[in-house]
């Protein structure tokens, strides 16, 4: 613990220092003007220093010659490693008292009042200043934590699919550094593709652990099964399997595609999830709608496929609720709304179609993932 | 913004809700809430001053029809707004609670 005491009467500091020193502070440190004090704070001359002077207490008197102690605090309590730096005015002076609080002074002790006093005031500051420095770098900590959760959570996102006959660009915004939105595809054999996009109900942390717990199950089970009102079926049962022992209501909106390029097919299941948008040559946009409930709510569901069949080249715009929902506004005005902007600007290439979309997503509160499929002729 | 009320008559409980549902009215309509109206063979959940119901106010709804119904009560849901029965009906809410919830 180590204090700082500034005060340009040597008679006071020796006082000060002498009472702090009998009741055990060691690390006492006198200035006797402003601009020393600034000195030791490594703040001469307007600098900032890069790594903040290791005190925990200022003691600093108002009346002094040259710089006052009103200024010199506010220069302390502008300068960013200082922010949190507990500072006590010392004085004789009442008057003092409005100006130097309004310059950051967390308290003041008066000179010549009882020693139990200035004590009790110090160690108090002491304590807060201690409290302080531990909840900030347990914040901190917990952000580098975030960011990094961040970072894996993206590792696992697939790279754009890229082939002449289709193309697959996503976007990916989080209000938070983590989400529960998820997007995945894959190739399934020569001619047919799986495209998922999922939402985990709520945000942050707890949804981003849910929805990697689902994407570790994804591969295996498109490959495995490929028919969707099926993989609707077992993602269903591998959720109720992993969260349904929750007394949270832990569960998920999924839409998931199986583009047929043979066949010119997509067999789909949407699972409580906004209506894909299908575009295809000039026509208006086709939804993709609702095929059965939410996944991991109920043990049992029904799901069945939806089949749309294509022709000639096309673009499916799949999104999450974030791009679509205003609080206290209609959803539906909302899809409509971006089915009328995605429509204005359907031909532009693929990537340039997710980038203009997340703009449009841009400012929303929520976890918004956008993922576009072009297919070509 | 979230508040409720609850008019109670000898048979039924009816809880107006006030204002947003999501995560953070969980704990008041866990810990307030429901005590309190399962004592009544009854309940209607009044949805016309709620305006906004997002994911997690979703999963809150479902839990605590869920949790009723076990205790043997007749749960309703009414006065939903048409902005809210959009998301109701995009989440599917008829078919996991029944079609009845709306009676």
């Amino acid at each position: 613990m180590s204090i700082l005491i500034v005060d340009d009467s040597m008679m006071n500091l020796a006082y000060f220092k002498q009472v702090l020193s009998e009741a055990g502070y060691s690390a006492i440190e006198t200035a006797s003007s402003a601009e020393q004090a600034l000195e030791r704070l490594g703040m001469t001359g307007g600098r900032i220093p890069r790594k903040a002077a290791a005190f925990d207490l200022i003691l600093l008197d108002i009346v002094m010659p040259d710089m006052d102690g009103i200024e010199a605090c506010g220069l302390i309590k502008a300068c960013p490693p200082y922010m949190d730096l507990p500072i006590i005015f010392l004085t004789s002076d009442r008057r003092h008292f409005k100006e130097a609080f309004g310059a950051g002074g967390i308290d003041f002790v008066e000179k010549g009042a009882p020693d139990y006093e200035l004590l009790t005031r110090v160690q108090s500051a002491i304590r807060f200043k201690k409290e302080t420095d531990i909840r900030k770098s347990r914040e901190i900590g917990l952000l580098k934590e975030l960011q990094l959760a961040k970072k894996v959570q993206k590792t696992v996102l697939p790279s754009p699919m890229l082939e002449p006959k289709i193309e697959i660009h996503a976007q990916y915004i989080q209000s938070d550094e983590v989400s529960g939105d998820m997007f995945y595809w894959t190739r399934i054999d020569e001619h047919r593709c799986g495209v998922m996009l999922i939402d985990v109900a709520g945000h942050g942390l707890s949804s981003a652990l849910i929805s990697m717990s689902v994407r570790s199950l994804l591969d295996r089970m498109v490959k495995r099964i490929t028919e969707p009102s099926e993989v609707c079926q077992e993602l269903n049962r591998q959720m109720f399997n992993l969260f349904g022992g929750s007394r949270e209501s832990i569960y998920l909106t999924a839409i998931y595609l199986l583009i047929d390029q043979k066949a010119q097919q997509i067999r789909y299941f949407n699972a409580g999830h906004p209506p894909g948008l299908f575009f295809s040559e000039n026509q208006k946009a086709h939804y993709l709608e609702t095929t059965g409930v939410p996944l991991g709510i109920r043990k049992k569901i029904t799901s069945r496929s939806g089949i749309c069949p294509y022709s000639g080249s096309g673009k499916i715009l799949l999104y999450t609720d974030g791009l679509v929902e205003t609080p206290r506004k209609s959803i539906s005005a909302g899809i409509e709304h971006l089915e009328n902007y995605a429509s204005r600007i359907r031909y532009l290439p693929n990537d340039r179609f997710t980038e203009k979309l997340a703009v449009f997503g841009q400012g929303k509160s929520d976890d918004v993932c956008i993922v576009s499929i072009q297919l070509n002729d | 913004m979230f508040a409720y009320r609850i008019d109670k008559t000898e048979e039924e409980a009816v809880v107006v809700f006030e204002g947003d549902l999501d995560i953070e009215s969980g704990e008041v309509l866990e810990e307030d809430i429901l005590p309190v109206v399962s004592e009544y063979p009854h309940v209607r959940l009044d949805f016309s001053e709620v305006y906004f119901v997002d994911s997690s106010g979703i999963g809150l709804i479902i839990r605590t029809v869920d949790e009723l119904r076990e205790g043997g009560r007749l749960v309703n849901i009414q006065n939903v707004r048409p902005e809210v029965m959009e998301v109701f009906d995009l989440l599917q809410i008829r078919d996991i609670l029944g079609e009845d919830i709306f009676e």
